[in-house]
């Protein structure tokens, strides 16, 4: 067997898994670990109401319903349809162009903006994610003073005041990365003091790669790195595909470069942990955390010549040779990526990208990155600071210090200050801690702006009015500043000032909300080079080589991140794309680790250090961990959280810091179940994902072709009639080598389709309800195998195995080739799940919650939610399908090609999924067909599906590990 | 059997009866429901409107060719002639009806109408695609031009919209053109 998807699979090859193990459940699902009991008595008392009711109203169908109306309608507002807003997404701050779709006055899905010059429409799984964030029915409602709820005008009153006996005092404001408006708002806060000061933090702190800058080029800055002009990418634990800076306009770059037939990029990744962007290199280079920097240094000296001060085994050393040797025949057109927060490793990165003669080519200077603007010294000299009792009063602004801070001992300096106000959308841990606690939007209610690379600005509009009694940040900062205004003149003034004597482009306001920002051509020069090489020299070289037997890494998953989406199930709910388990953390160990420390999967671990409370987790086997590697995810522990996030996993943040690698792993004789959604998709090793080297591919582009069940292989005859066709014939082609395995097609498909979350009991039972699942196949040796993820969802088989075992006709073909699931006549015998050789479908086994009566707004209206009993898949967006044939049936033309999207294609950064009409031979997908890579998964078994795809293929010379097409 | 066995099959069984019960009482499938006359809370008039004075009936329903619902109109398209009428037909009396229009602006309360049409939520109908299509409010909502009050006219269940759909399919084809109305089960249900 060649492909394996864990462990377990690897070592019980032929195991299969029963599906349905258990007896139907009877009660309630659990969500999150919260139980709800149903009684004897309480049973008795509702079928007895039950009944009554029936009784009452049960002779009667013509029930009595209201229907209200509008009282004043809206221009260019029609029930039941929808309006795009252009506006920018509220994840994080890349600051990703979006549009979103608002029905009926809420928004309900976020998509990439196309027309954005960062983003270029591509969404990752947390802006996908936001609307379910926006509806959150823990949010904060009210502003909070000394515990309790309070007016605004209370709270106004009282802070003024407050603020007032400061004036002569020392206020600070502790913010995350902020756009130009809100920066400016809080510079209007702090005007009015004697001692004000701004800090910014970043929870992902990429402080050092600024500061690395400072030295080298006299300038604190964050490059704008340029993928697209890559031809070679050595990134080294930067995961720039999930977690660092900006990976969906990462991912549309990169993924731009890894076309087979077009000048294919090569990507090297060298990292201790397997994060989702070392999954998709085409070389994966394992080092322990420690001697990261140390590989950097080695490069470094392999190009610019000198000797290492730092010691690499042979194999590195080897290593970092090849990949100069590479490099330098890459020279301006390669790029060197860091992502950790080491000022060393990051200044060896920029003399690397300033000696390959990058600068001005892949990477940017003159026009920088302004997204991760947090300075971790200046936090440092704050929480001094405050635990001297120096600080007045601490306003924090759109972050959750006291939480991702405990590493720096923010929340005992904290409770040392007088007047602590918090501006946040949650009842976090910030919140908890403060005096004062002055509610903001949600971003998606309020006007903001951001210009997360130099010159770009982006404006967010509200799209919908304010939920709860919560205001915006900015208006609540200037209004203490004495000088109240509107989030929208603030923003707009923004603008004024960003743009005065500066060449726009176009005319009005309007119009840059319509298209949701603006590039502005700003003069700008690069800084020079002009590194102090002697500091940094004897700093390195006085700096210890911490190498220990366990060596702690920190990282953050592509759908928690740094924890502030916590609370939303979505994100607790999405499988990491590598170790693919839900609602937790956990302790990565190697398989050899794992094995010489005796430990299995679930293992509970106590991971100790001194000076820091025991962390005590579950233990993963993660393939492709260097040995002396423990990964453990950041965002997870949290205790204030809302009801879903609150005390899931542990909480790694206390852990922080680079002086820390050393640790010691104990065992405990404790055992849990993880959640985990991979074992029981187990393809019993058959080949359902092709993959080769370029080399080979570009010399015989033909050697690609499968050999059954794909092109050209012979048509089985069948004992069916065909269905009749009609004037479409639905397909999809997903490329594997864009398909970065991100996930963000997985939420996208939540939020249109109204997929339930189950919870993490649900989930280790094996019936989360996701539509599209992302399945990642490991090949080569389980100590450093490569990935290849899959996506897979219903294949829409034009031969459906489905179809004919359902006793009740519930799921049957159209004439378009959709695989027609039927709610309403599902009577949810589950023959058909059992019928299907993609294992796609779902079961309904409880009725899902929607019944909170904000966060049922998120509800898609054009999807019937469905009910307990009843099968679900997959259904190519139906919805979207005919509200196209609709529109352009009423326009009186045919349908375009393109125009139509399904939800996972709208939202995949790397554009690997093209959807289209097979009978339109101009389709892209119908051409996307005759592509030699093309095959079927399980073609083989005659069921025609209407997905296919692309193999999978690495740049790499030959054709070992992976040589494509055949079982070993 | 565990006693919540026995019970759960006795009240399952008698609400199968009680079914049973309201469709042969009724003499009708579940769904339909002509015939449907409720009181609303203004006593308007589709006679006036639609038939003596011929409005059109998109002029209020604008919904009807541009989305999925027709829509109930907002007050604001009421009094867009109610700013200027507010007297009873032909008389110098101000109509009370009238009256509830410029009530529930000042009130800032909607009009609670009662529903009449409804489909269940497993249904997706496009108003739009019918309307440009030709077909007449009539063929579903019946002589609403006709109704002082207005009552669901025809039933409106699956049976009715198939019909139609072959009918036309059969007329597409008899006349050389491709049938258009689908009969797909995910024409309706997504």
């Amino acid at each position: 067997m060649r492909f394996w998807k864990s462990i377990h699979s690897k070592k019980t090859p032929n195991q299969r898994q029963d599906e349905f193990p258990e007896e139907l459940p009877v009660g309630e699902p659990k969500v999150g670990e919260a139980v709800r009991h149903l009684s004897r008595r309480d049973f008795f008392r509702w079928s007895g109401l039950g009944f009554a009711v029936s009784l009452a109203t049960g002779c009667d169908t013509k029930k009595s319903e209201k229907a209200l109306a509008l009282l004043q309608g809206q221009e260019g507002q029609v029930p039941g349809t929808d309006l795009w807003y252009s506006t920018t997404c509220p994840g994080c701050s890349a600051g990703c162009g979006a549009v979103a779709k608002v029905r009926d006055g809420r928004p309900i899905k976020l998509e990439g903006n196309p027309e954005d010059s960062l983003s270029h429409g591509g969404l990752c799984p947390v802006g996908q994610a936001q609307v379910r964030s926006l509806y959150d029915g823990g949010r904060l409602r009210t502003p909070i003073m000394a515990d309790h709820e309070a007016h605004w005008a209370d709270l106004d009153r009282d802070l003024v005041s407050r603020f007032a006996d400061t004036k002569g005092g020392n206020v600070r404001v502790l913010s995350g990365s902020l756009g130009p408006s809100q920066r400016r708002a809080v510079q209007a806060f702090l005007g009015g003091f004697k001692d004000g000061k701004h800090v910014t933090y970043d929870a992902l702190s990429q402080s050092a790669l600024a500061e690395a800058y400072e030295r080298t080029h006299g300038q604190r800055l964050v490059p704008a790195y340029q993928l697209a002009k890559a031809d070679l990418i050595v990134a080294v634990e930067a995961d720039f595909l999930g977690s660092w800076l900006n990976p969906a306009g990462f991912g549309r770059e990169y993924a731009s470069r890894r076309n087979a037939d077009a000048h294919m990029s090569r990507h090297i990744q060298v990292e201790s942990v397997m994060t989702l962007a070392g999954s998709n290199a085409d070389e994966r280079i394992r080092v322990a955390p420690s001697e990261a920097a140390a590989f950097l240094e080695h490069l470094c000296s392999a190009i610019e010549g000198g000797t290492p001060i730092r010691v690499l085994d042979a194999n590195g050393k080897k290593k970092a040779h090849e990949i100069a040797e590479a490099l330098k025949e890459h020279q301006g057109r390669c790029l060197v990526l860091c992502g950790m927060n080491d000022v060393h490793a990051q200044i060896f990165t920029a003399r690397l990208n300033k000696a390959l003669g990058n600068e001005g080519n892949t990477v940017e200077l003159a026009r920088p990155s302004l997204q991760k603007q947090g300075d971790d010294a200046a936090v440092r000299a704050l929480i001094a600071e405050m635990a001297a009792g120096q600080v007045d009063a601490l306003v924090v602004l759109g972050a959750n210090p006291a939480y991702e801070l405990s590493a720096f001992g923010f929340k005992e300096a904290y409770a040392k200050v007088k007047l602590r106000v918090a501006l946040s959308t949650m009842p976090d841990e910030t919140a908890f801690a403060s005096t004062h606690v002055a509610p903001d939007h949600h971003g998606l209610e309020a006007w903001r702006d951001a210009e997360p690379v130099k010159g770009r600005y982006r404006v967010s509009q509200p799209l919908l009015n304010p939920l709860f009694g919560t205001r915006d940040a900015s208006e609540s900062l200037l209004l203490w500043a004495g000088a109240p205004t509107t989030a929208q003149a603030w923003v707009k003034s923004t603008f004024a000032l960003f743009t005065s004597g500066k060449t726009v482009g176009f005319a009005s306001w309007d119009e840059l909300l319509q298209k949701g920002g603006v590039d502005l051509d700003l003069p700008a020069s690069a800084p020079i080079y002009k590194e102090d090489r002697s500091r940094t020299q004897s700093e390195w070289a006085a700096l210890k080589a911490e190498s220990a037997e366990y060596e702690l890494r920190l990282y953050a998953k592509g759908g928690i991140q740094e924890g502030r989406d916590a609370f939303n199930p979505w994100l607790q709910e999405l499988p990491d794309p590598i170790t693919k388990i839900t609602w937790d953390n956990y302790a990565q160990l190697s398989p050899a680790t794992a094995e010489r420390m005796k430990l299995a999967q679930g293992d509970v671990v106590r991971l100790k250090a001194k000076g820091l409370a025991d962390l005590v987790l579950p233990v993963v086997i993660q393939p492709g961990l260097h040995d002396k590697a423990v990964g453990v995810a950041l965002g997870y522990g949290r205790t204030h959280a809302g009801k879903h996030g609150t005390g899931v996993g542990g909480d790694a943040y206390p852990w922080l810091g680079a002086d820390r690698h050393a640790l010691e792993v104990s065992p405990t004789p404790q055992k849990v179940e993880l959640a985990c959604t991979q074992d029981h998709h187990n393809m019993e090793g058959r080949e359902l994902v092709r993959e080769f080297a370029l080399a080979g591919y570009l010399k015989d582009p033909a050697s690609a072709r499968p050999i059954d069940g794909g092109v050209g292989s012979p048509v089985q005859p069948s004992m069916y009639t065909p269905h009749p066709k009609g004037p479409h014939h639905w397909a999809m082609v997903i490329d594997l080598s864009k398909c970065s395995g991100c996930s963000s097609c997985v939420i996208a498909c939540q939020a249109e389709n109204n997929i339930p979350v189950v919870g993490k009991d649900e989930v280790r039972r094996k019936r989360e309800m996701h539509w599209m699942r992302i399945d990642r196949y490991y090949t080569g040796n389980e100590q450093d195998p490569q990935v290849v993820h899959q996506p897979l969802m219903c294949q829409q088989c034009d031969n459906a195995p489905c179809e004919n075992v359902c006793p009740v006709v519930a799921t049957v073909h159209s004439e378009e080739g959709l695989n027609q699931q039927v709610y309403n006549r599902c009577v949810g015998t589950r023959y058909c799940a059992n019928n299907c050789p993609y294992k796609t479908r779902r079961f309904n086994w409880f009725n899902y919650d929607h019944e909170d009566v904000v966060e049922r707004l998120v509800l898609n209206p054009d999807v019937t939610v469905r009910s307990r009993g009843v099968m679900e898949k997959c259904s190519f967006c139906i919805q979207r399908i005919q509200l196209s044939k609709a529109t352009a049936k009423n326009e009186g033309r045919e349908l375009k090609d393109g125009e139509l999207k399904t939800a996972c294609q709208q939202s995949c950064p790397g554009m690997a999924i093209v959807f289209g009409d097979l009978l339109d031979p101009n389709s892209d997908v119908a051409k996307a067909l005759s592509d030699p890579k093309r095959y079927q998964v399980l073609g083989e078994l005659g069921v025609a599906p209407a997905v296919n795809y692309l193999s999978k293929i690495r740049n790499v010379e030959s054709a070992a590990p992976a040589s494509g097409g055949h079982h070993a | 059997m565990q006693m919540r066995t026995v019970l759960l099959t006795g009240f399952v069984s008698a609400a199968l009866s009680l079914l049973v019960l309201v469709v042969t009482v009724n003499g009708r499938l579940l769904g339909d429901n002509s015939g449907y006359k409720p009181v609303q809370p203004i006593d308007y008039s589709h006679r006036v409107h639609a038939g003596d004075n011929k409005m059109d009936c998109q002029f209020c329903h604008l919904g009807a060719e541009k989305g999925r619902h027709a829509a109930i109109p907002p007050v604001s398209t009421c009094l867009k002639c109610h700013e200027q009428i507010k007297n009873k037909p032909n008389t110098k009396e101000p109509s009370a009806e009238i009256a509830k229009l410029h009530r529930a602006v000042k009130d800032g309360k909607p009009v609670e109408w009662v529903r009449i049409h409804r489909l269940p939520s497993f249904v997706f109908f496009n108003h739009s695609r019918h309307v440009n299509s030709g077909v007449a409010c009539q063929s579903c909502h019946g002589e609403v031009q006709a109704m002082d009050t207005v009552e669901q006219a025809k039933a409106h269940t699956m049976g009715e919209c198939l019909a139609c759909h072959r009918e036309q399919n059969q007329k597409a084809i008899a006349s050389g053109k491709r049938p258009a109305a689908p009969t797909d089960c995910s024409a309706c249900h997504y």
